[in-house]
């Protein structure tokens, strides 16, 4: 794995405003500071509210930082555009497009040509299982089956990296599973570089080469840890690993404190 | 769980069986035609046993005779279709030139706030106005010709849709806007593939409440000098106590109004068949 | 036992409130008479000024504008008057509806107070033809107009006719949406003033034996409740009618300041009318008596009308009674002039 940084955030602050004017906002973020290096799985992890997708959307240009810069390749980030895919927690699929324009949205906004982009796209749609539905509409499928065409959508145009905001938080707990392990297996035919954020624990360490845990608000990164074990991972083995259980524990033991924390300032 | 295994739960949603018989499909319109017919026979037998009086509310009987009337000898020397064609040309004539008219400036104003700033206090005085206040000014500035009546209804539809055009522009979603930026797409394609597709489901809904109120219009337009025209009729008859007349007109222009909006319902289904649907 | 005897008790003293309430009913006046006039000079204005229909009734009288005799139908239809003076063609076509009305008397003969104004150009009947007329829906001035057209032999076809409230009239004369318009005064002096002329006037018609006329129209229900009501109506009317006789001008004066138009259009259309005393309304020449009455020119006069309306297909030939003695009730005007 090379050591520059794709993807930097230095010394980002970050503030909301109170929902009226005169009262008090929050300070979202305070002085985080993060890397990523070209290939990494980098699993973001917290509580609600501790400013994990402020992060993503900073990143994918939605927003804009009081303080600190943002970086791709060393050339800020100032707005969004298809070098960061995005998939959300809702799979957002165009409604009126089926599943396979959706799928090759991006690289018909980018002008390519139907023979350019077909073929990926008849790729990308069996790499998730869809290349029967492609003629289906969103409506027409489950919500397991549009969080996989959103996968596709985002993953068709190769973007430098993909970010991903709990994109599996709707699911239920088998399909997340099936989601995961889809997930990996593409990421492993093309080593995108991924941030990755949720609150699940399990999927963290299923998922990630690298586990960043953020502190209650203000935000920042408190923790980050090493996931050592070698892929192809496979979640029974995992499970059984002593070395599994000791990093978890240390996880959740991190993770309940700034919990515990959060909740604290809101009971106060 | 394998990959296959869980992509297994994963099926596509089915369609909704109709495990139950063939009468569970047809309850409703049956229930509907039931209300109806009682409906019907009830006002047939307020006529036929005078619990009212003929004059004030003809029954049904009466009206289907006035029907074969004015099928066979027309209303005031001019034939029933030809009333009724006039009617509807009149009113499609206004529609086409407000949907051609209103859908644009609606996007418009939905896509600028400036633009919408300045347009917004006349549009929405004016569409609550009833048109019938309107009609001694219209008269005096478009005369009692064709202009006058075009112009009434032309005004209660327009207004309608570009109020509801703006608010389909408004309406779009701000993660949809986000999907298609991290795609790639730029302002204009944020437009013309996003707001515009996103906007054609709640387009059409204003369209057709936009062609309800213009069809209601109809009547105030043809109080305007007119000398035919289902509108018309149903006023001339009036002021001789035709309402043997007048209910048949009415009818007539309820049935037709209905069968425009049936027209759009089946449009917007074929057009914009994920109306309602989240994806 | 105790509960029996309320229950009785209960029903004899209903029956007995009842009972008075309808004896009640019967004598009593009703606190309000309601009229319907339209807004032009008329003589019957005069008891509007001084009050003598209401010191007459010993109730209080409420005036109800309308803008043409269809209004009338409607406001009869919906039980909202009892009195009405407006024209025998609206008239035929209501009674032809089968509305409970009847006709009490004939105040007036249109002579003069409808004409129709045209245009520099046109100066006959036979100049209409491809033009645009304009006349109030279902009224007299309508009535006339198309009688006028038909005995003229001018093709009807030919000629745009219009419906067009009166006041509404003006501003399409002046737009030139129509060049020529058969309407009421102060309406037929507006078109004057802008340069029409009239090339024909009710009275025109008379020579072909065509009566066009106002009448006073009952509501049945108050008539049959009010008789006596309705006799001292007929009497204040021809009261007014004398004054008017003896005094044109301060009469004239006295409307016009009343409903605020020029004193010339009060003049001119106060004198366009004819009007026959409650005497000769009782002859044949008229409406005539309860025995003559089938046979009189007034009542011929309906049949005509409500034909005439039947062939233009404003009225259903099947509507239209054997005869219109039947809606006409003399009783009154008898009443009237015996003084009762």
């Amino acid at each position: 794995m090379s050591s520059v940084a794709r993807i930097a955030l230095n010394h980002v602050f970050m503030r909301f405003d109170g929902p009226t004017v005169g009262s008090p906002g929050n300070q979202v973020l305070s002085d985080v500071s993060l890397a990523l290096a070209d290939g990494e799985f980098v699993c973001l992890l917290g509580s609600s509210g501790c400013g994990k997708s402020t992060i993503l959307n900073l990143l994918a240009g939605f927003d804009k930082p009081d303080q600190g810069e943002l970086l791709l390749d060393g050339r800020p980030i100032d707005a969004p555009g298809p070098e960061r895919g995005m998939v959300f927690q809702q799979p957002t699929l165009f409604p009126w497009l089926s599943v396979r324009d959706n799928v090759t949205f991006g690289p018909r906004m980018a002008g390519q040509s139907a023979e350019r982009y077909q073929a990926d796209a008849d790729r990308f749609l069996r790499l998730v299982g869809l290349q029967d539905f492609a003629s289906h509409f969103p409506w027409q499928l489950s919500g397991g089956m549009r969080q996989r065409a959103a996968l596709a959508r985002a993953w068709l145009p190769n973007p430098e990296i993909l970010l991903m905001d709990e994109p599996f938080g709707a699911l239920d707990a088998q399909t997340r599973l099936a989601m995961q392990e889809l997930l990996t297996r593409i990421w492993q035919t093309t080593r995108t570089t991924i941030l990755f954020v949720t609150h699940d624990v399990d999927e963290a360490l299923f998922l990630a080469d690298r586990v960043l845990i953020m502190s209650a608000s203000p935000g920042r990164i408190r923790e980050e840890l090493q996931v050592p074990f070698e892929r192809p991972r496979s979640l029974e083995d995992l499970v059984a690993d002593p070395a599994y259980g000791q990093l978890k524990r240390r996880i959740l033991h991190v993770v309940r404190e700034e919990a515990a924390k959060s909740l604290n300032s809101v009971a106060a | 769980m394998t990959l296959s295994q869980g992509l297994a739960n994963t099926q596509a949603r089915p369609e909704p069986v109709r495990v139950d018989h063939r009468w569970r499909r047809w309850k409703h319109p049956t229930i509907s035609c039931g209300a109806v017919t009682l409906f019907l026979v009830i006002w047939q037998l307020s006529g036929s046993l005078h619990w009212v009086d003929a004059l004030l509310l003809p029954p049904p009987s009466e009206i289907l005779a006035t029907a074969g009337e004015l099928l066979s000898s027309g209303y005031r020397q001019t034939p029933l279709w030809e009333h009724f064609a006039i009617s509807t040309a009149r009113a499609l004539t206004a529609f086409v030139a407000a949907i051609a008219s209103g859908v644009p400036i609606g996007l418009c104003m939905g896509l600028s706030p400036t633009l919408a700033a300045g347009l917004n206090p006349f549009v929405q005085f004016l569409r609550p106005l009833p048109k019938i206040a309107l009609i001694p000014l219209v008269i005096v500035w478009f005369g009692i010709g064709e202009g006058a009546k075009f112009f009434l209804i032309f005004i209660s539809s327009f207004l309608s849709i570009v109020v509801g055009s703006a608010a389909a522009v408004l309406g779009v979603s701000q993660a949809r806007l986000r999907a298609a930026q991290t795609l790639g797409a730029n302002r204009r394609q944020l437009f013309t593939h996003v707001v515009l597709p996103n906007a054609l489901p709640e387009l059409f809904t204003s369209v057709r409440l936009s062609i309800g109120i213009g069809w209601t219009s109809l009547i105030a337009a043809e109080m305007v000098a007119a000398n035919s025209g289902l509108g018309w009729m149903v006023i001339n008859a009036g002021s001789y106590l035709r309402t043997d007349v007048v209910l048949l007109g009415i009818v007539l222009l309820g049935l037709t109004g209905y069968f425009f909006d049936w027209v759009l319902v089946r449009l917007q289904r074929r057009w914009v068949p994920w109306t309602g649907k989240d994806a | 036992m105790l509960k029996k005897w309320l229950k009785n008790l209960t029903l004899i003293a209903a029956l007995a409130a009842s009972t008075l309430s309808g004896l009640a009913r019967a004598e009593a006046v009703p606190d309000e008479v309601r009229f319907a006039y339209a807004g032009g000079p008329r003589v019957w204005i005069l008891g509007k000024i001084d009050t003598s229909f209401d010191k007459a009734f010993g109730s209080k009288v409420k005036w109800i504008p309308f803008n043409s005799g269809a209004d009338v139908l409607t406001l009869f239809a919906a039980k909202e008057i009892d009195i009405a003076r407006f024209g025998s063609s609206p008239a035929a076509a209501g009674i032809a509806r089968r509305l409970a009305v009847e006709v009490i008397g004939v105040p007036e003969v249109i002579a003069t107070s409808e004409r129709l104004i045209a245009r520099k150009g046109i100066a006959s009947l036979k100049d209409l033809e491809g033009k645009t007329v304009a006349f109030p829906a279902n009224s007299t001035a309508q009535y006339a107009f198309e009688v006028a057209i038909k005995l003229a032999k001018v093709d009807r076809s030919k000629i745009k006719g219009l419906a067009l409230k009166p006041s509404e009239m003006l501003a399409a004369w002046k737009r030139n949406d129509i060049d020529a318009a058969y309407v009421w005064g102060p309406f037929t002096q507006q078109l004057e003033a802008d340069g029409g002329k009239e090339i024909f006037a009710t009275r025109d018609l008379q020579k072909d034996g065509v009566l066009v006329f106002n009448n006073f129209v009952v509501r049945k229900e108050f008539a049959d409740k009010n008789p006596e009501l309705v006799a001292k109506f007929l009497r204040v009317v021809q009261e007014k009618v004398d004054q008017y006789k003896k005094d044109p001008e301060g009469s004239a004066q006295l409307i016009a300041k009343h409903l605020d138009i020029p004193i010339d259009t009060a003049r001119s259309t106060l004198a366009g009318l004819q009007y026959p005393s409650l005497s000769e309304q009782l002859t044949p020449a008229y409406i005539g008596n309860e025995a003559t009455k089938t046979g009189s020119r007034i009542t011929r006069a309906y049949k005509d009308s409500a034909n005439f309306l039947a062939e233009i297909g404003e009225v259903r030939k099947a509507d239209i009674p054997e005869s219109y003695a039947s809606a006409i009730n003399t009783s009154y005007l008898q009443r009237a002039v015996a003084g009762k």
